[in-house]
Parts: structure tokens; sequence; C-alpha cells
């Protein structure tokens, strides 16, 4: 969130756990929240590198976050989710049996296969230096509508849990991600509200749904910090039954003044 | 005669006219078709004048810019009148008001805002001749009317304004010549205009407006040039300017000092005050919770904003059918610190031009009943205290004591102060737990609080507050909705009361005087309350609870103004709200907050949620599954979707979308095909629509249907602006102020708090006042990186480390620079004086402003510096200063024992730490031979053994050139003029020269500085002595061979010669010769001679017809500026006479 405003563009390696079942894995930082951040202008030179990997107790994994600097980001006006176009994840699997993998991948095809027929998953298995300390298994998904709306999801391995739950799992909450529709992915509704926020002085729009417990308090802060606050309306005004909701704001007219002129 | 038609023309038919018609006809359509006429005739012609054309094209783009000065109620358009003293402003100002509002105004002070035409009002205000002003007027003003001396010329101040405006975006300029009528003779007349107006075309741009002002008329300018002038204001088109439309900014029309009377009293009037500046809001929109910066005072934190009603309205829609502005509208005029309609506000108090002469206590003429009415004011001996001490309330009419007045209220206004609105919500809600939710609140106190309800208590009129007639009172009633919470209006309130205010609300039962702090007993107020209050607030669940079911869930509200935890409001506890908030009323707040602290430790920040497994069960379902299927494009609407998933088709999903949501199965199907069903043809018929603009899209010319960058640009701007004012159209003017700030346009009102008392004491209405919003990066302090010029026009040159005045963003102050330019793109290198001609970096402390803004550079503000006074102009490029600026530093040392190549050198360094620092250096002699840095020595402290690529000398000098950072010294004065008595003597640090001069002290003489005469003695060389022993073994060659000087003559000297004839004969033709050249040379050299000294006596001559025209000329420059200080001599006294009879 604050890589964008730097005085210099930002090469960061980071080491630890790639994955765990607290924060957004690097595969979804690298497919979802990078491509959110495309759409506030922040694209050229936006990379996310996976050197190696690691999972949860041990970590020992290493990325490389690459992040070019702006000016101001735009305006944003998001308000057609479109509709999911293609299906794509990663299964990975580290220090364990490469066909868990596979088998994420069969289990998952099993019920999103019946949708669409764009749906690659790829198997993703590193081996010695790269894979860390500590085993460990994981799939993400994420689906792209015509808009280029994003919505993603993922599950981790647990300990006496078969791939195939895992790969369910995994599955059903990307369901429910797309069932709750919106332009925005829930985990990133405050990302995106950050951006709008520190946007021109022009009125941004997003449509979402629901905000989530996290969100709700980021509004919150967001007033408190930069006195501005969302109208936030119904989608939909004429259906009763709409769930997602229009988020719009006046940007606060941010501008990197960190930035070197010439 | 009217109602009948006229007959229809009809054409001959036949004849001669038939005929000649005929003919021409035939020729008009020849001419018409003649392809030749505008081809060029040759190719290179041709090719002239494509290019020429592309040129035109090209000049007429500019960068696009968003315009954010909105299209309804624009603010005025800011009009200043620039130019140095005596040249006929005030004069100007008056007939321009006076043309738009038919009224003459005395003393035209501050602001004055006139309507001018159906969309626009004009804000006019004369800039005085203080720099200063200059600056802060050429940072507001859209339109610079500036006056130039028509009968004298240009005048230094006028450049300087100019170069000024360069610096912070250039505003439009129309040039105004007056005095033309002191001008005599016609020929002269043309001649000066011309050559005033090549100069300033020369200045602004080619083809720039210049105006010609006759003489005065009545104290007026000829009203039909006024006319003109005024049609040219009213057509001008303005371009957005960068820094402009990136801040809010006020100029402020009207202050007033809001500290309480008593505080001031009790400090001598030094305390801070608490200050109000009212003014139309105009750049971008203003957030409440942001800094201003107002130049010449400092920053500021706003207090409270407010909006109020517009003093100065544009006409409305009923008069908009008009194609004129009515007359009525014609007479709006907005200018509080003038002497509109005989009132004129001065910084303390309202003064009141009765007619004739009036006299306190002259009973024989006939007093009207305002004038009564003040008079009684003034005859108030006690104060509003005394009046509530002395007076006794009874609550009730049955109630048999009186209230009694506490003795806490001995200590004065503070005490009433919270005697209004907002000390009786607060103690409500402290009490009583029935408080009601927030929108009944609403309700509730918009009945229960009209203006003029409030303002029942009040029997005498404080001094020292004004308020404008109408627009406050009238204002109060739709802007007094705030809730309790956000402290807006309450605030607001009670500054306006100014903390003298009593309420004696006893005939309404709802006017409960429930204040504490007078006295009143709890019991009693517990006894009253409940009577309606209960009622209330039984009426207020009623309501929500029927709102509730039909409404759904108002996020903006859930999230931005209750206390509910975000758990609460996801939940969906609508249900629990209000008790959910009674009992936090109820509860303890201590107890509360305690609970939710708890709550908040367990937490882990996390960046995904919890997968609820219930949530998923869900998905085992097929038929929940398939319900998914329309919102992908496989999935609904066949039929659109393998159109290239058309728009129209996401369209029709998203609004099915929701019937959907219920989850049944057969819905999508049943979606896809409605459609379809339902009209076949139209559906067939947009297919086709779509195929052809495919089509078209593949086969057409991309060139043509493409825009060029420049028009999409500006399509894109206008969208987004399209967009915004779309918006927040609905919305109400709170929400909207929480949404997106106080739009630009709206008249508002500034609470400012812990404001210098020197701004109120000395306020000069002449000086203008501008509110500058910052930005939140604007705020901070740091160092900032320039890259700066020195104005070619400026005399001397800046010197590193000099005090510069700069005026950069709204901020006008004071600092170091350090000047520095880079070498070679290694370094910074720190520069002792600016270099000439050619632009250099800068590094100063001060406030930091976003890179590209512009600022120019004083050296002094004072009128009474001599010559051009902006010194420099510049950009800022970067803040936060990364790269360290050095200056060369040279280490000296001398050997004192040189080997080989080897030297031991000392006296260069102090220590052996230091010397291990530099190992590795590489160090130089005088006469250039190089070396290194080897190893410190153990011996003397500080000295090392060094290489060299030579055998050094034990004279030589040994020097080490190193780089030594410097950190731009931290000082940052604000210029802080409007504080001043005499604003324009505003005095910063001054140089140590400067200081010496005014203290009257010496220049210390430091003994080392002192020059002393340099002796080099000839350097004497001892002679070799070698002792006789040693010479007497020494063999012959390397003996001294020393002996002694010759006494008696030699034989050479001692011979005589005798020559022979023939000798003595080539001798003496020989000296014949010499003798005859010798004369030569001397007759040639006495010719040459005088030939010089008759050139020289012609230069003489030629020398003194040059100096006589010479001094011609600079008598025609005495006596130029003679006129010109006589003039000003005139002016002086011309001011001073209309001063007195103005007083």
């Amino acid at each position: 969130m604050l890589a964008p405003f730097a005085k210099k563009p930002i090469n960061l390696t980071i080491k630890g756990i790639t994955t765990d079942e607290h924060d957004l894995s690097v595969d979804l930082l690298r497919t979802v929240t990078l491509p959110h951040l495309q759409l506030f202008g922040i694209s050229d030179g936006l990379e996310l590198r996976i050197k190696k990997r690691g999972a949860a107790p041990n970590g020992g994994g290493e990325v490389q976050f690459l992040c070019p600097i702006v000016k101001q980001v735009k305006t944003l006006n998001f308000v057609d989710p479109g509709k999911i176009k293609r299906i794509r994840g990663i299964a990975h699997a580290v220090r364990v049996n490469p066909q868990f993998s596979n088998r994420m991948i069969e289990a998952s095809r099993s019920v999103l296969n019946r949708y669409i027929p764009d749906i690659y998953l790829y198997s993703d298995v590193y081996k010695g230096e790269e894979s860390g300390k500590s085993p460990g298994y994981a799939l993400t998904l994420l689906a792209e509508s015509t808009t280029t709306a994003l919505h993603c999801s993922e599950a981790i391995s647990e300990p006496g849990v078969v791939p195939e739950d895992i790969a369910l799992k995994a599955t059903r909450a990307l369901l429910s991600e797309i069932e709750n529709g919106g332009c925005v992915d829930r985990k990133h509704q405050s990302l995106a509200l950050l951006m709008m926020v520190l946007g021109s002085e022009d009125v941004g729009r997003c449509r979402m749904g629901e905000p989530t417990l996290k969100t709700v308090q980021f509004l919150r802060d967001i007033k408190d910090f930069f006195a501005t606050s969302f109208k936030i309306v119904p989608a939909d005004p004429s259906d009763p039954e709409c769930k997602q909701l229009l988020y719009s704001c006046y940007g606060t007219g941010y501008v990197n003044a960190n930035r070197t002129l010439a | 005669m009217d109602d009948r038609p006229h007959r229809s023309h009809r054409p001959s038919q036949s004849g001669a006219k038939h005929e000649k018609k005929e003919k021409a006809k035939g020729k008009e359509k020849k001419q018409g078709f003649n392809e030749k006429a505008f081809a060029p005739k040759s190719g290179r012609r041709a090719d002239r004048q494509g290019r020429r054309t592309a040129e035109k094209d090209q000049t007429r783009l500019h960068v696009p810019l968003v315009d954010r000065t909105p299209d309804e109620d624009p603010p005025p358009v800011i009009v200043a009148i620039v130019g140095p003293s005596g040249v006929g402003k005030t004069t100007l100002l008056k007939s321009l008001v006076r043309r738009y509002t038919k009224q003459t105004l005395n003393e035209a002070k501050g602001p004055i805002t006139v309507v001018s035409g159906k969309k626009r009002r004009l804000t006019f205000i004369e800039c005085n001749n203080d720099l200063n002003s200059m600056i802060d007027i050429g940072k507001v003003a859209d339109l610079i009317l500036l006056m130039i001396d028509g009968s004298f010329g240009f005048e230094m101040e006028t450049f300087e304004f100019l170069n000024i405006l360069q610096s912070h975006g250039f505003p439009k300029v129309i040039g105004i010549l007056s005095h033309l009528d002191l001008i005599k003779k016609a020929a002269t007349l043309k001649a000066s205009k011309k050559a005033l107006k090549k100069r300033f075309w020369t200045e602004i741009y080619q083809g720039a407006k210049l105006f010609y002002l006759s003489g005065v008329i009545n104290g007026r300018y000829p009203d039909t040039e006024i006319l003109n002038l005024s049609r040219f204001i009213s057509v001008m088109k303005f371009r957005p300017l960068v820094f402009r439309n990136s801040h809010p900014y006020l100029l402020v029309d009207r202050l007033e000092d809001l500290t309480s009377r008593e505080l001031v009293r009790t400090s001598k009037g030094k305390c801070d005050r608490t200050v109000t500046v009212y003014g139309y809001l105009r750049g971008t929109n203003l957030r409440s919770g942001s800094k201003v910066h107002i130049p010449g005072v400092g920053d500021l934190s706003m207090k409270s904003v407010t909006i109020l009603g517009d003093p100065c309205p544009l006409p409305t829609a009923e008069s908009e059918k008009r194609r004129k502005l009515s007359e009525k509208k014609k007479l709006l005029i907005h200018a509080p610190m003038s002497d509109v309609g005989g009132v004129m506000y001065d910084k303390d108090a309202v003064w009141i031009n009765v007619p004739g002469s009036f006299t306190r206590g002259n009973t024989d003429v006939l007093q009207g009943e305002g004038e009564q009415m003040v008079m009684d004011l003034q005859d108030v001996n006690s104060t509003l205290d005394d009046a509530v001490a002395r007076s006794q309330i009874r609550l009730f009419g049955s109630s048999s004591q009186p209230l009694i007045v506490g003795s806490e209220n001995d200590d004065g206004s503070e005490d009433e102060e919270s005697d209004d609105e907002e000390g009786e919500e607060s103690s409500d809600e402290g009490t009583d737990g029935e408080e009601p939710d927030e929108d009944e609140d609403d309700d509730w106190e918009i009945e229960d609080t009209p203006a003029g309800a409030k303002n029942t208590g009040r029997t005498s009129m404080r001094t020292g507050v004004r308020e404008l007639p109408k627009s406050n009172g009238k204002q109060r009633a739709d802007v007094e909705y705030a809730d309790s919470d956000s402290d807006l209006g309450a605030s607001d309130e009670e500054q306006e009361l100014g903390g003298r205010r009593v309420r004696f609300g006893d005939e309404d039962d709802r006017n409960i005087p429930s204040d504490d702090e007078n006295g009143i007993s709890e019991d009693e107020e517990d006894d009253d309350a409940p009577k309606w209050k209960s009622k209330l607030s039984e009426h207020a669940q009623q309501l929500a609870a029927s709102s509730r079911k039909a409404k759904r869930k108002d996020w903006t509200k859930l999230i931005y103004t209750t206390t509910l935890t975000p758990e609460q409001i996801i939940n969906g506890e609508q249900e629990l709200d209000e008790e959910g908030e009674d009992m936090n009323v109820d509860d303890d707040d201590f107890f509360k907050i305690k609970t939710r602290a708890t709550e908040t430790v367990d937490i882990l920040d996390k960046g995904k949620d919890d997968i609820d497994p219930e949530e998923l069960k869900k998905w085992e379902d097929e038929d929940v599954l398939d319900s998914l299927r329309r919102l992908f494009i496989t999935g609904a609407d066949t039929a659109a979707a393998e159109g290239g998933g058309d728009s129209e088709g996401d369209d029709e999903d998203e609004n099915r979308d929701d019937e959907d949501e219920n989850g049944s199965g057969n819905d999508s199907d049943d979606g896809g095909e409605s459609p379809t069903a339902e009209d076949p043809a139209k559906a067939l018929a947009a297919k086709k629509e779509a195929l052809k603009r495919k089509f078209d899209e593949q086969y057409d010319d991309p060139e043509s249907s493409k825009l060029d960058f420049y028009q999409e640009k500006k399509d894109e701007i206008a969208q987004q602006l399209v967009l915004n004012r779309a918006e927040f159209e609905g919305l109400d003017s709170e929400a909207r102020a929480l949404v997106e700030g106080y739009r630009p346009g709206s008249y508002l009102r500034i609470e400012l708090s812990d404001v210098p008392a020197e701004l109120v004491e000395h306020f000069d209405p002449t000086y203008p006042i501008i509110v500058g919003g910052l930005l939140p990066a604007e705020e901070r302090f740091g160092y900032v990186q320039v890259r700066i010029k020195r104005h070619r026009w400026y005399a001397r040159t800046l010197k590193n480390n000099d005090p510069l005045i700069l005026s950069l963003g709204w901020r006008r102050f004071q600092t170091l620079p350090t000047y520095s330019l880079d070498d070679h793109s290694i370094r910074m290198r720190m520069l002792k004086y600016t270099p000439e001609h050619m632009h250099c970096y800068a590094t100063f402390y001060g406030p930091v402003s976003l890179p590209n803004t512009g600022f120019c550079a004083f050296n002094s503000l004072s009128s009474g510096t001599p010559g051009f006074r902006v010194s420099a102009t510049g950009v800022v490029l970067d803040i936060d200063r990364s790269v360290k600026i050095v200056k060369k530093i040279k280490l000296t040392g001398v050997p004192y024992k040189v080997f080989k190549n080897t030297a031991f050198i000392k006296d260069m360094f102090s220590s052996a730490l230091e010397v291990a620092k530099f190992e590795g250096a590489n160090i130089r002699t005088v006469s250039g031979i190089r070396g290194q840095v080897k190893k410190a020595l153990p011996k003397p402290d500080g000295a090392f053994r060094a290489t060299f690529e030579d055998k050094i000398l034990k004279s030589d000098i040994v020097f080490l050139r190193a780089w030594y950072s410097v950190t731009p010294r931290k000082y940052y004065n604000a210029v802080t003029s409007l504080l001043l008595s005499s604003k324009s003597e505003w005095t910063g640090m001054r140089l140590t020269g400067q200081v010496r001069r005014d203290e009257g002290l010496k220049t210390p003489l430091d003994v080392n500085s002192t020059y002393k005469k340099i002796e080099r003695p000839a350097r004497k060389f001892n002679p070799l002595v070698v002792p006789k022993k040693l010479q007497s073994e020494l063999p012959y060659a390397s003996k001294p061979k020393l002996t002694a000087p010759q006494r008696t003559p030699t034989y050479l000297q001692k011979r005589a010669v005798v020559m022979e004839p023939e000798e003595k004969k080539a001798i003496t033709l020989l000296q014949q010769i010499r003798a005859l050249r010798k004369d030569q040379v001397v007759r040639r050299k006495e010719k040459k001679d005088g030939k010089r000294e008759e050139k020289k006596r012609k230069m003489r001559k030629e020398e003194e017809r040059k100096s006589e025209k010479e001094k011609e000329r600079k008598k025609e420059v005495m006596r130029i500026v003679g006129q010109k200080s006589r003039r000003e001599a005139e002016l002086e006294e011309g001011h001073g006479r209309r001063k007195r009879s103005k007083s």
C-alpha cells in the first residue's frame, strides 16, 4: 500500500513464510493483489517473484517484490462486474508428495468444470533448496470476469485432512466469493478503498459486496485519517434483494510529494 | 395587416430578366466549381502552407487541465486592480462598482463582490503598493487590471509584479493606461501609447489587451470607457491554474473576533484570539480536517466550517428567463469592509452613518427609533451578568420559590457560554437513559430550535459582536440540524452568541433550562423531563421499528454515525441497534471500553478472514451450485454471451441478479430465454447492429474513427467531471460536506482558533487576507531542493547562506538557502555565490511543497529598497533532500623526513585514528607529485607514512583533497506582515554587516586576518669552507681553487694599440655611417611625435563633443526624475487632503 508512494522504485526481498492460514499467500498477492493495483495505474514494473516457498511453521521462503512509483493514482470507476470468463489456479506442494497437487486439481475440477471450460490449474512443485523448511501444500484459485474483476480464494494444508478436501474447501470458498459478487474481491476491499481515497479530486466508484469486519473498521479509520467518508448505496436500488453495494468517494488528491522531479 | 400572408414571389418564366438570371446562374455555378481556386500553385508553397497550418494547430493546443470550478454557482471571479500609487486604482474601482451596482462608495476597502451577469459574479479588490500584498493578490486573482501611468510609463513595481505572477501561475492580465489626459500633444500621446504597448506586449504576450483611460470626470473615469472595460471583463475566459486547481482558498471579505471580551480584558488584549473569517471558497473542495495558512500570519487550524447563505447570490431561475440582468439584481453588492449603505464594519465596531449633524443628548433633533435603541444600549451600565444575578427565575407558575442563582456564576462568561444547546444536549445524554436514536434526535432538534426562539433571551447588544443583518439569521435555520455528536452546529451557536446568552424559556414547556451550572437542582429536572421525553422516545421507537422493516441497511449511517462495533454491523444487529445503544448509554462508559478492549486483544491481525465451514456446506448441494451458473459467460443468456460477452447481456443479467439470489435453480434458464421469447425481432436487430459495428471497426479506416490524443484526454476529463457532478447530486448538503468536503462557490464561515492577537488589533482592510488550504503533505517541514536562477534584473549576486525571503505555495518566509551545482553527476558541490545567467540548485529548510511548484525570492520586501526586488525565481525539484551537498576541503601537511619515494608527513592530522580513516587516500604535492597515505606513525601524533611517484622535496607542501558535507541551516521565519501595525515594515533576519551598521558596531578585527607586508629576503648562500687539513689531502681536481683577485693591471690592459692607416680608415667610415643612422632615427622620431600630437588634439576635440551630448542626456533624465518626485509629493499632499476631507 505504501510502495507506490515512495521516493524511488522499490526492490524488496522478503524471507519467511510464504503461505499460512492467516494472511494472503504470495500466490494470491501475485495474481490478485497486484492486478488490483493495476486498476489504479500502478502497472509498469510491478512484480512479485517467488524464489523459494516456505510453508507455515519454519518458513524459509523468499520473494522479491518490485514496485514502481507513481505521481498520483488513477481514479477508479469500476461498476460493471461482468461475468466470469476464466478460472485459474495454482496448486503447490513443498516437501510433500508432488502427487498431492494433482489430486487437489482433480478435486477442484470436479466442481468447477460444470461452469466454464476455460480452467487452468497449474501444479507447482518446488524442490530442494527452493522448497523451504517445512512441508505443506495449498490451492489458490482465482476467477476473472469479462471486465477483469477478480475473485480469489485459497485453502492450505491441514494435518489429517486429505488434499481433496482442501481443494473442495478452496473451490467452495471461491464460489461463495463469486456469489458475493462485485468488482473487487472481499479480501481486497480495503486496498481498493484506500486507493480510491488517495485518488485525484474526482469521484471514484466501485461496486463491491458487503463490507467485511475489517473493511468497516477500515472505513472508520479512513474517516479519522483523511476526513473523508464513502457514500455507500445499494448497487441496484430497484432490486430489494441486491446485496451488492456501490462505494463512491471523492478522492483526496494525494500527490506523491516525495517523487523527485527531473 | 400582419395576419394576412404575403404573396409569394413568382420568378419570371420567360423574357429578358429570365434569360439574365439563367445566365447568372450558370456563371455562379461555374465559379463554384473552380477547383483551381485554392490549390497552391507551386509545390514549395504547398509545403510551406501545410507546415504553417500544422504549426497553427499545434500552438492552439494546451495541456488539458481539469477545471474544478463548478458550473452552477461558481465562486465570484477575483478581479484585482494593481498598480503603483497614484495611478488611479481607487478611482477605477469606484467607477467599476458604480457601473455594476449604481452605488458610489466613499471608501472602497477590502473585497467588493457584485453580480455582473446571470452567470457571473465579480469580486473586486484593490491591491496597494506593498510587495507583500502584491504577492498575495498574485496568488489568488483570476484577472488583473494592471494600471500603468500613461504619462510616466512603467515603474519598477509593475515589472516586479509581473515577475511574481510568472512564478505563481500567470492569471489573465489586462493593462490599463491612465493619466493620458496629462499628455497634451497628440503626437506625443500616440508615440507614448505605442511605446508602452510594445513594452507591455513583450512582457505579457503579443497582442495582450491594453486599455486607455482618459481623464477623470466627477471623480470617475468616463462611463463609456468603463462600460467597454466591463464588457471585456464579462467575456473573459479563464484557464485553470495548476496550483489553484489543487488547493482550496478563500479571499476573506469579513473578519470577526469571537474571543470572549473578558479574556481579552484580563490578558490586556494579548491572548490568542478565536477569529471567524468569511469568504467564497475557491479552488478545490475544502475538507474540514485540513489545516490552512494565512499568508502574513501563519499556519492555523480550522475549528469549524459552516456554509452560510450567499450574501450576494446569483439571479435565480425565475429571473433567468429574462435576457438581461434585472435592475434589482444589479444593486446587489457585498462589501463588508467598505461603507455600502451607510453601514461600515471595522475591526471592532459597526459605524452607522447618520445624515445631518448628530450629537448625543441633542433632544431638539427628532430621533428615529433605531437611533433611540442604539442610545439606550449605550446607556446600559450593568452587564448582563449582573442583570441575571439580580433576576429571579421561577420555573413554573405554581412554584413558590424562585430559583437562586448560585455562586458559581461569578466566573463570568464561560459559564453561560455552555448554557445553550450543547450544554443541554450533553447533560441530557449523561443523565437520562432514554436518549432516542440519532435521527429522531435530529427531528426533535429541528422543531425545537428555530432561530427566532433562541434569540429571545437577548436583552442587550454587545458592542464587539456584529452580525450581518439577514444572512446569518436565515442561515441558522437551515444549518442547525447537526446531530449532537458532530459538534458543528452546537459550537457554532455557542460562538455566535459570544457567551452572553441566557435563556428565559418559561412559557414553553420544552424549553426547560436544564443548566446545572445555574443551580437548578437535579430532582426538579428529573420530575420534569419524563413528561415529554418518555413520549418522544416511545414514539421514536415505534417509528424506527416501522421504518426499519421497510428499509434495508443504511451502510453509510451504520458505519459513520453509530457506535456499533464492526462485528455488530456485519452480523446485522439492526434490531439490537437501539437497545444496544441504549445499553451503552446506560452502562458506565468506562466499563464498555474495557470490554471492547479485551475483545480486540484476542483478534489476530490477519490478511484474510477465516472460511466458515458452515457456509461452505451449502455448496455441496447441486442446486446451489447450479444457481451460480448465471455468473459465468457460459451460463446464462447464451445468445448474448456468444456474441462476445456484450454489455447488454451483462446488464440484463445484473438486473436479474437478485431474483436469482434465492437459489432457485431454474431461474437462470428462465432468464436466458425471456428476452428472445419476448421480442425475437428486436434481438435480431441488436445482433445485426453489433455485427455491423464489428465490420465497420475492421474494415473502415482506423484513423478516421480514432480521436487524437488531445481530444481523447479532453473527453476523459469531461466525462469525469460529469460523473463528479452526477454522483452526489441527490445528497443533502451535510452528507455532501461529509463525503466530498465544502464545494467551491459556497460562502463559508471558518472559525480559526489561536490566532495571534495582532491580526485583529492591527487589522487593516486594505491589506488582503487569504486563507489558503494546505494539502496534508504541505503541513510538514523539511529540506527542500529547488532549481533557482538569479533574476537578471537583480543587481547583485546571491551569496550562500544569506537570508532570502521566498514566496512558495501560499507561504512567504525567510530562510537560509545553500546553493549548489551538480559536479559531473558525482556530487553536489556547494557554491559560494549563485552563478551568472545560469540555474543552480538551492537547498533550504522550510515547509514542504509539491515538486514543480514555482516560487520567487526577495532579499528585502521593504519599499525603501532601491532597484528591482525580485532576486531569484525557480521551481521545487525535490523534498526531503536526499542529495548531500559537499564542499571542498584541503588538508595540508609537510614532510619531515624524505626517503627515496617515501616520506613521513606531519601536521595533516591530529591523531592516528584520523589517519586510519584516510588510509589509501590520494595526496599530492604543490608541484604535482601524486602519492598515497599509507599508515600512521607512532611518534608525532597524526604523522603518517606516505609514498609518492617521485622523490619529493622537504620544502614541498603536501595536501589531501577531501569533501566535507554541508547541511543547510534549519532556519524558517514566516513573514508575518499582517501582524504588524505598519504592514510594509517587516524585517526578518539581517545580515551581520547590516546588524553592525544598524547598531553602530565596528567589525572586530582578528589579528591573524590583518594583512602584513610580505618580506621575502634574498637567499644568502654562505661560502663553502673546506678545512685546510682536508684540502691538503684532497687530490688536485677536488681542491677548491680559490685565487686572490688581481691587483696589478694585466698585460692586455697595459699595452697601447697603434692602427694601420687602412684599419683607421675603415673604422672612421663605420663611425660616420653610425652617426648618419642616428641622425635619421632622431628625425624620424620627431616626425612621428608630431603626428601623434595632432591625433591627440583631434581626439580631444571629439571627446569634448561627446561629453556635451552626454551632459544633455543626463539633464533630460534628471528632469524626468524631478517631475516624478514632484508629482509624488503632490500626490502625498493630495492624499492628505483627501483623507482630511473624508474624516
